[in-house]
């Protein structure tokens, strides 16, 4: 009878469960997991945040401290990646860890503390010590003394030179 | 002659506008004129109605705008007519007694915008609850997306059966539903008499919350989530709308790639349908065995997506992941596996006497009401009309692939069963003939200019029907309007004539045979029998009662 | 009398291995559904925890609706005592094959009745499915007991157990049986009472709690009654074959003839959808000519 087929086709297909928990199961290559910052490549640039769909990343600066918070909240991520393909220097990157339930909200939370510089001219927070590393690294040295003056001054001072260029 | 030639001659002083952008012929009539102008279309060509959408316009032009969607079967055109209307003063003539199949979205439009139609068989609360205010209407743009606290008004009206028959609750929590619906059965005996639908009780606000606060590229992703298991067509549906809109020229590799991401989500899509048929039909073996070929497919998305379902691929102009080479030998050889395993458990399942006898002769969809109600996808099919977007209308690369579309003509569950696994077995020929044919280059379009004010219209063939999409496009890189239309919605009320007559054993399955999928949220309805009356209890006597 | 001692372990030792039968058939139909399957203790640990659960009971249900599946469990635990597990039962009489029936059918319609009376119209509508397939399959049994007591002249368990020998009667009596709990123990082609996805589960929708932990339990051991039934029955036809005369490999063979039957009976369980109510009526109605074949061979000395 055509039913014993089905017997059949059981016995040929076998046992299919995986025995996790109990054996770990590898998930395979390009798998999209946990987001995690890298503390020591990140810039503070904020295209993370811009970028993320449900703002699962945050970046605050705390003026009084002098320090730029980017705070990542596993809760929100829908690991879609695009954080990590918008960074500019790879610090974010999609780790392979979907085992992320856990009893206490910290750590839902990763965030990473970036110290900012002041402006020469107005003396305001305005930018990361690594971001002004970084523009020392790649702009020539006649422009240095340019990086430390933040984007409201610099908009004045070429403003004023601009308009002298005129004459 | 076409059609915007046709209307001008006829209607010429009422037309205000006519004009053809792409496929897509836009005719804006006076709104006194709407209903002439629609019946004269629907009789002079042959035209499936799609959707009718609904527009809070007062920002530019201080009107309210609705538009009616229609395609033409035999070439690849769209004709969308309009109108628009008085914000203070907002009715507009009904089109539900020339196209029946408008009945549902007229009542949507009324519920989140507030245009009455005049001439409407029953313009009752649809997608809202019952006790939601009157003047409140969420799609108008001057009510925040993040409305909280609403005042509740108490409700109450009188049954629409008379008591003589048994009333069967089906849902809102039902073990043969996957998702919240409320079906109310009128039995007699073991037949059921009658059907009463309620739905949208999980209504998520998606399209307030496109027009809100996501940018256009962050919109993929939400409308990934819109169905848990054809997200993938909603997003590729919406990206192709704004593709259109804007003019974007999407690489040829990235419409390959979508296809392909396109049929796999097909064949998971049925292969699922076919178990949860199996389980309902008391086959729980079958259930088991479907879904255990099925997970061969999810394991091969994940390999190449980095996700079993939500693949987040789509973007604005193409898809952020390329295939490389060994997920392709990989493709082709799962595809390979899982054919064979099908084909042997179909002969397995077909050779059941009992299982064959429940599903033939049952459910019977009968070809005029198809075409009227507006059913779409395998359930259209199923009952002798040939109509699948990726050939009437093709989209991404499915020109490249040659592919048949099944049709049966009995209309009933099982033909219903028989198309979804013959399109089943059509996937796999078009995924490897795509495959095969797969070009080298860029997978995302470069340079894209954002303008503004632009209408983009894309339907896509998700497993169960057709999907539209419309968009308005708007400025800060934020949509103006986005319309979604799911094709379970154009499936529900067909089910009130295959449910007719039907022996109550066969309910479930005749239920199940749409592939209901749709999300939707509900209220405790208490049904006094005895003084026949329904009352809707309100949110805080929920609470009172810790539910 | 050790026969009473030993009597009494048999009822104790079937109670407890009628769990662990319903296990192994969880373990079988996982088996062919190609995964791993719940341990075999699984059914006992379930009926443990439903046992500690809370009992909700509708308000508008009669007392009926909470004595049903207690009056029915000490129902089945009755025909437990009477039955010969493979040497004389010192607790049988003359006629208490009637009253086996009669305790296993009434306890079936005492718990629909029990369901059905909840007032939800899902437990209404199993409990007439349930009715209608009932009335069909009990005519099976009243022939199987006519054809016993003619040609055997037996209407007591223990004298099937002893007089019962191999001819054309008795082997049709035998084929009967095994389709009649078939059908009894409302297993997938049949189990149209209970059926989860259509009606919610039928009449036992409203149950909770301790009373279904009691309500499964009964079905459980109403299976293996019958099973136990059926393999007394073969035993006594098989006895001047094998010949054992000791009472402990009796009784182990008893076992085993219900652990291949439920194993049997859970392959082909597996392998079925489920009947539709007239459709499983009329199968019922095909198997009735067998007996009736048995009854007139009986008349005839055959």
């Amino acid at each position: 009878m055509k039913r014993i087929k089905i017997l059949l086709m059981a016995k040929k297909a076998g046992i299919v469960t995986e025995p996790y928990p109990y054996k770990p199961v590898e998930p395979p290559e390009g798998f999209r997991g946990k987001p995690y910052i890298d503390p020591d490549k990140c810039v503070g640039c904020g295209s993370c945040a811009s970028v993320c769909p449900p703002n699962a990343i945050q970046v605050v600066d705390l003026i009084d401290k002098g320090y730029r918070r980017i705070e990542l909240f596993i809760g929100r991520c829908i690991f879609c990646g695009r954080c990590s393909e918008i960074c500019p220097e790879d610090a974010i990157e999609l780790t392979k860890e979907f085992e992320l339930a856990s009893k206490s909200q910290n750590d839902m939370y990763q965030v990473v503390l970036l110290k900012m510089v002041k402006c020469k001219i107005c003396g305001r927070y305005f930018t990361t010590q690594r971001n002004i590393e970084k523009l020392l690294k790649e702009l020539p040295k006649d422009l240095w003394d340019t990086i430390l003056v933040c984007p409201e001054c610099k908009e004045k001072s070429t403003a004023y030179t601009g308009s002298y260029a005129k004459r | 002659m076409t059609v915007n030639n046709d209307i001008l001659k006829i209607f010429g002083d009422y037309v205000i506008k006519a004009i053809t952008i792409d496929n897509i012929d836009y005719i804006e009539v006076s709104k006194d004129k709407l209903k002439e102008t629609i019946e004269y279309l629907t009789k002079e060509y042959n035209l499936h109605y799609i959707t009718s959408i609904g527009v809070d316009d007062r920002p530019l032009t201080r009107t309210l705008r609705v538009y009616h969607v229609f395609s033409r079967v035999v070439e690849d055109k769209f004709i969308v007519i309009g109108c628009s209307t008085d914000p203070h003063y907002p009715h507009v003539d009904s089109i539900t007694p020339v196209v029946p199949a408008a009945n549902w979205a007229e009542r949507e439009i009324r519920d989140l915008l507030g245009i009455k139609f005049r001439g409407h068989p029953n313009l009752e609360r649809l997608v809202l609850p019952d006790d939601w205010p009157e003047d409140i209407h969420p799609l108008r743009k001057d009510v925040p997306y993040n409305l909280r606290s609403v005042v509740e008004v108490k409700v109450t009206y009188p049954l629409k059966r008379p008591r003589e028959h048994t009333v069967l609750p089906v849902g809102p929590y039902h073990p043969l539903l996957h998702e919240p619906e409320y079906f109310e059965l009128y039995v007699d005996g073991e037949k059921v008499v009658d059907v009463e639908y309620r739905g949208f009780h999980v209504h998520r606000g998606i399209e307030k919350l496109g027009e809100s606060r996501l940018t256009y590229n962050q919109v993929p992703f939400v409308a990934e989530r819109i169905c848990g298991i054809c997200g993938f067509t909603h997003s590729t549906c919406y990206c192709q709308a704004v593709e259109k809109a804007m003019k974007i020229h999407v690489p040829e590799r990235a419409e390959y790639i979508r296809s392909i991401l396109l049929e796999l989500e097909r064949m998971h899509s049925h292969l699922l349908w076919i178990g949860v048929a199996c389980h309902l039909l008391g086959f729980d073996t079958g259930f088991m065995h479907s879904w255990r070929i099925r997970e061969h497919i999810m394991r091969l998305c994940e390999r190449l997506t980095g996700n079993r379902k939500t693949y987040g691929l789509n973007l604005i102009g193409g898809v952020r992941r390329d295939i490389n080479k060994d997920g392709v030998k990989k493709a082709i050889n799962v595809l390979k596996m899982v054919k064979e395993e099908l084909k042997r458990f179909i002969e397995c399942l077909l050779s059941l006497k009992e299982v064959k006898a429940r599903l033939e002769g049952t459910g019977i969809l009968p070809k005029n009401d198809a075409w009227k109600l507006g059913a779409v996808g395998p359930t259209l099919r199923a009952s002798g009309i040939k109509y699948d977007v990726r050939a009437n209308h093709p989209y991404a690369a499915y020109k490249e692939a040659s592919f048949s579309i099944p049709v049966y003509t009995e209309g009933d569950n099982l033909a219903r069963l028989l198309i979804r696994i013959d399109e089943t077995l059509e996937s796999i020929s078009i995924i490897e003939q795509l495959l095969d044919k797969i070009p080298k280059g860029d997978i995302l379009a470069k340079d894209i200019e954002v303008h503004e004010g632009k209408i983009g219209l894309s339907m896509t063939e998700a497993p169960r029907g057709e999907n539209i999409h419309f968009v308005i496009t708007g400025k800060d890189n934020i949509l103006y309007r986005w319309k979604v239309r799911a094709p379970t919605y154009a499936n529900l009320p067909v089910l009130k004539v295959m449910l007719k007559e039907c022996p109550l054993s066969d309910a479930p399955i005749t239920i199940a045979s749409i592939d209901p999928c749709f999300s939707c949220t509900d209220r405790v309805i208490v049904i006094d029998i005895k003084n026949g009356v329904m009352r809707v209890t309100s949110f805080k006597r929920l609470l009172r009662c810790k539910i | 009398m050790v026969e009473l001692e030993l009597t009494l372990l048999g009822v104790i030792v079937s109670l407890f291995y009628s769990l662990i039968l319903d296990g192994l058939e969880r373990k079988i139909r996982a088996k062919i559904q190609s995964r791993k399957g719940p341990p075999i203790t699984q059914t006992l640990y379930d009926v443990i925890k439903l046992f500690r659960k809370e009992l909700l009971i509708p308000s508008t249900a009669p007392s009926m609706f909470m004595f049903a599946p207690i009056v029915s469990f000490s129902m089945i635990i009755i025909a437990y005592l009477i039955l010969p597990y493979g040497f004389p039962n010192p607790m049988g009489f003359y006629g208490d094959l009637i009253l086996l029936v009669y305790l296993i059918v009434a306890s079936t319609i005492l718990l629909l009745y029990g369901g059905s009376s909840s007032g939800n119209p899902y437990a209404e509508i199993g409990c007439s499915r349930e009715i209608s397939l009932l009335m069909a399959n009990e005519l099976i049994i009243a022939l199987v007991i006519a054809t016993i007591a003619i040609r055997y002249h037996a209407l007591s368990l223990n004298t099937v157990l002893a007089s019962l020998t191999i001819s054309p009667s008795s082997i049709l009596i035998v084929l009967t049986l095994l389709l009649y709990i078939y059908i009894e123990s409302a297993r997938l082609p049949f189990d149209i009472g209970e059926a989860e996805p259509e009606i919610a589960s039928g009449y036992l929708i409203e149950y909770s709690g301790p009373l279904l932990g009691l309500t499964i339990y009964t079905h459980i051991l109403k299976r293996t009654l019958l099973y136990l039934f059926t393999s007394v029955v073969i035993l006594g036809l098989v006895d001047n074959i094998i010949q054992l005369s000791d009472i402990i490999s009796r009784f182990v063979t008893i076992l085993l003839f219900v652990t291949l039957l439920s194993i049997l009976y859970s392959i082909i369980s597996n392998i079925c959808g489920r009947f539709r109510v007239r459709h499983a009526v009329n199968a019922v109605r095909a198997i009735i000519p067998l007996p009736v074949l048995a009854l007139i061979l009986s008349f005839l000395g055959l």
